[in-house]
């Protein structure tokens, strides 16, 4: 070759060679600490699980977790025999931005990570209540204003520190003004965290709250992390989190793989008595693209994955039934996509415009539109019909695609002549309809501009802004919080205690609304349709001062019943999520809580790794 | 020549100003607010806790006087802090730049490797079947967008013949140099495609002149191998232009990487821009815009000296 060009090229070629192997294999965080103190226990706890198997229950318990059609896997029992070793890797939506449960916001991607690491207080069955997990047990005083926990005993941190009742005194120094964890301390009415005694803590609450240990099923209060560590080291505790989970942080390189390695100390057995987990290791890889991310499954460079999105699952039961040797762990809960109408600005202050645009809404079609036919449930309210909280009741009352009914309210609205938008009697009423610029989101919307534009009064108008400024839109701006939009794409609900997601976001949207009705200084920015019922924040209230479930059902029923037929929202289908993985990992779907009883599964594709495994 | 290389620092810097400036203002035309990306939606709530990370970001400053001071830390070095990971932004710049940097050598490198013999060859044989054929391959090269050549890629070496894998990124010091290839000839084959196509037709354009001239007929009277001939004789004066444009597509690479590294999952420069930009993560965006801003110029710096080195005609205009 000329040697001009070698000499061009050759020393390029050293400067990033030169380049790659200086650059940081980001930390390999870690855990110096922890792997010190663990170090003594290692070798002898390999020993004793090297070849141990286990037989387990051969209980199987339909949860009714499933989505439509042809899916495979069940929230139930593991009835395979487990064994220890072995590694998953697992590729993720996202990488998380950081693994502080109390200051860094954490979704789906991020809680998979966060969960391997950060044990919660609680934990959630397969039939929704809450059961133990580091507290062992508990109880409310007659206002529930107070809640006593039994804690854990022997529980031991990554570092090597007890787990005790002063631990969560110490964090809540920390969650009290922790960017995410504040926030949830409010909606709860944690005013104080009080140690009784060595492995018993108090819970004080500024106001009665029946369901309070649903919050602490959420990282946010609930993650139990070491805050010595989180003090001695805010920043690095994002990258290298201490807590009592089965695994502990081996290697973090950002936006490439994170690595959690086996907790050799871990707390929990499984019911015969061999210590958890069984896994050596799981990887975690943030693969955005979500074909990619399902190729790199098929191909083998990872063996699970998780999505959110309905095509995808669609193109994992595709790659499946073409042979792919993978298991389809779906979930569908009570998260349900659809939209919201800014109730405070016209048209949509008008109830006949939301209910008739609602009617107008071919659900079925939409649903297609995002990839969901045969995955994603139909939404009639906040609840799948698989949720125990699910009302027959509301799913009748709910307006239903009707064109005619739909456009005969619409017609009633744009022929009155004092319409709230000042428009003249006949002229069509304008909506703005906005989703994030996501391609199925944008198929789904213009099946609804079609339809609401075919009816004759309806100009549609669709702009889509990535997910950031689409919240920011419907958030606003101080003193009234507001917000921009008009029809907007949105999600809502989850499957947590019905009180963590309602109660904010249907309480007064303004302090003046607030002051209006007598509840000063009891607003909340996040009711994003900017719609208040004084009636219906009366039963959300009620719902959280008795903790029987026949009171509380009755009072979310008429809860849902009544957005039923004011319609703030509308519905599309409910979200289906997938866990898919090769078909030798086992024990996702059937995980156990300390007390034998089956926990929930994987929803919104989030795994627990402490009982998973790889048959060999 | 001190005078001219005067004149392009200059230039350099006013360059990177107006960069850190444009950047700055259509950051701050996104609307919302930073703080909102750091909550989840169930927490904007809190609007206590909202007013005092605002205050502790010192987002209630007005934005010349965050730019001003934005400004002089970067000229002390300081990047800043990302609002959202607390990362330091020149830590996060200084883990990634060699993944970005060195997938931007190695397309430059498979182009060119690629590119010299295509082009010469194609030159020689001009209007020959194989001049023809690769006119058709540099044309679907340049009509093809490297997330497509990505996509067909993954598709054909991992699904169908398993031969590398789809997404992940071996570091050269934890896994060793092959390790590390295996990870990055995919995602560098897409991005080569488009500059390899570019500079084969530049090399042939030029290498087509370059046999017209004398010396390349008096060679071949003289009856030297072909092979020489082109080598030897003829690519030298042909590659200027492609040594030019070898620089230019470089620095283009570094910012060029966004997609390719998306798709492949890669911890690059590009992946940690996109999630700046869905995080509204100011810092972090003006901070990698400005480095891969002063990649680009300060290449192009190089590129003209090293023009001015080859070429002493231009030296002495």
């Amino acid at each position: 070759m000329n040697k001009s060009w070698l000499k061009i090229i050759a020393p390029l070629f050293t400067v990033a060679l030169i380049a790659a192997a200086c650059g940081g294999s980001d930390s390999d965080s870690g855990s110096s600490s922890s792997s010190d103190a663990a170090s003594s226990t290692e070798t002898e706890a390999e020993e004793e699980t090297e070849a141990e198997t286990t037989e387990k229950a051969e209980e199987v318990i339909e949860a009714g977790t499933e989505a439509e059609g042809d899916v495979d896997t069940k929230v139930e029992a593991v009835v395979e025999e487990s064994s220890y070793g072995g590694s998953v890797i697992i590729g993720l939506e996202a990488e998380a931005t950081g693994l502080r449960p109390w200051e860094d916001a954490c979704s789906s991607p991020c809680l998979v990570m966060m969960k391997a690491m950060i044990d919660t207080m609680v934990e959630r069955r397969a039939d929704g209540t809450y059961g133990p997990w580091l507290a062992k047990s508990w109880s409310a005083n007659e206002g529930y204003t107070e809640w006593t926990f039994e804690l854990q005993e022997g529980v031991l941190f990554h570092n090597g520190y007890s787990f005790n009742a002063k631990t969560l005194v110490d964090m809540f120094e920390l969650q009290k003004v922790g960017a995410v964890a504040a926030g949830v301390v409010s909606a709860a009415k944690v005013g104080e965290v009080v140690a009784v005694d060595n492995y018993t803590v108090k819970y004080v609450l500024t106001g009665a709250h029946s369901a309070f240990p649903s919050f602490l099923y959420g990282v946010g209060l609930g993650g139990v992390f070491e805050p010595n560590a989180a003090n001695e080291d805010f920043d690095g505790f994002s990258m290298n989190p201490i807590g009592t989970g089965p695994f502990m942080m081996d290697k973090r390189d950002l936006d490439n793989e994170t690595i959690v390695a086996r907790n050799p100390n871990y707390w929990m057995s499984d019911e015969d008595g061999n210590q958890l987990p069984y896994l050596d290791s799981v990887a975690f890889r943030p693969i955005p693209d979500e074909g990619t991310r399902l190729d790199s499954l098929l191909s083998g460079t990872t063996t699970m994955m998780q999505t959110l999105r309905q095509g995808t699952i669609r193109d994992a039961r595709a790659a499946k039934a073409d042979g792919a040797d993978i298991t389809l762990f779906e979930f569908q809960g009570n998260n349900v996509g659809g939209g919201m109408f800014n109730n405070s600005i016209p048209p949509y202050d008008d109830v006949r415009v939301r209910k008739g645009l609602t009617h107008m809404n071919n659900q079925d079609a939409v649903i297609e539109a995002l990839g969901g036919t045969g995955i994603s449930l139909p939404g009639s309210q906040w609840f799948s019909p698989d949720s125990p909280w699910y009302s027959e009741k509301a799913a009748a009352a709910w307006p239903k695609f009707d064109f005619d009914a739909g456009k005969a309210l619409v017609a009633e609205y744009v022929n009155d002549p004092d319409r709230s938008d000042g428009r003249a009697v006949g002229d069509k009423i304008e909506v703005e309809l906005s989703c994030p610029p996501d391609p199925t989101l944008i198929l789904a919307i213009q099946v609804i501009e079609q339809l609401w534009s075919a009816s004759g009064m309806v100009d549609v108008n669709l702009t889509n802004y990535d997910q950031q400024t689409h919240i920011n839109y419907a958030l606003g701006a101080p003193p009234d919080f507001n917000g921009s939009h008009g029809a907007h794409c949105w999600r809502w609900s989850s499957n947590d205690d019905p009180s963590t997601f309602l109660n904010t976001q249907f309480a007064p949207p303004t302090l003046g609304i607030a002051a209006a009705y007598g509840l000063d200084g009891i607003f909340s920015p996040i009711n994003f349709p900017n719609y208040f019922d004084i009636e219906m924040f009366g039963w959300l209230v009620g719902a959280i001062s008795t903790d029987v479930f026949e009171e509380r059902y009755a009072l979310y029923e008429m809860v849902m019943m009544r957005l039923a037929r004011d319609v703030p929202v509308w519905y599309s289908g409910h979200t289906a999520t997938l866990l898919a993985a090769e078909t030798n990992i086992l024990g996702v779907n059937g995980w156990l809580l300390p007390d034998g009883s089956l926990g929930a599964g994987f929803p919104a594709a989030i795994a627990r790794w402490g009982q998973v495994f790889i048959q060999n | 020549m001190g005078k001219i290389l005067a004149a392009r620092l200059a230039r350099l810097v006013a360059t990177l100003f107006a960069v850190s400036l444009l950047t700055f203002l259509l950051v701050e035309q996104l609307p919302g607010d930073p703080v909102t990306a750091l909550l989840p939606p169930e927490a904007l709530h809190d609007l206590e806790t909202m007013e005092r990370i605002r205050t502790e970001l010192r987002l209630d400053d007005p934005a010349l006087v965050r730019y001003g001071r934005w400004v002089t830390d970067a000229l002390q070095g300081d990047l800043g802090k990302s609002y959202i990971t607390d990362q330091r932004v020149a830590d996060a710049i200084r883990d990634r730049i060699p993944v970005t940097m060195e997938l931007a050598l190695l397309a430059t490198v498979i182009a060119a490797v690629l590119a010299i013999p295509i082009g010469a060859f194609s030159a020689y044989r001009e209007g020959g079947r194989f001049d023809r054929v690769m006119s058709v391959f540099t044309t679907a090269s340049l009509s093809i967008p490297a997330f497509v050549a990505a996509i067909f890629f993954i598709w054909l070496f991992t699904l169908k013949f398993n031969w590398l894998p789809s997404t992940g990124w071996n570091r050269i010091t934890d896994k060793g140099l092959l390790a590390n290839l295996k990870t990055a000839i995919l995602p560098a084959s897409a991005l080569a495609l488009a500059p390899l196509a570019i500079n084969a037709r530049l090399i042939r354009a030029d290498m087509i002149g370059t046999l017209k001239e004398d010396y390349i007929l008096s060679a071949r009277a003289k009856g030297l191998r072909s092979r020489y001939i082109l080598m030897r004789h003829a690519l030298r004066p042909s590659s200027l232009t492609a040594i030019t444009i070898f620089g230019l597509q470089f620095g283009a690479l570094i910012g060029g990487t966004v997609v390719i590294e998306t798709i492949f999952a890669l911890p690059g420069l590009g992946t940690r821009l996109i999630s700046g930009i869905y995080q509204r993560d100011v810092t972090m965006i003006q901070g990698i815009t400005l480095f891969v801003a002063t990649v680009y110029v300060v290449v192009n710096l190089l590129v003209d000296l090293l023009y001015l080195l080859l070429d002493p005609r231009i030296r002495r205009q």
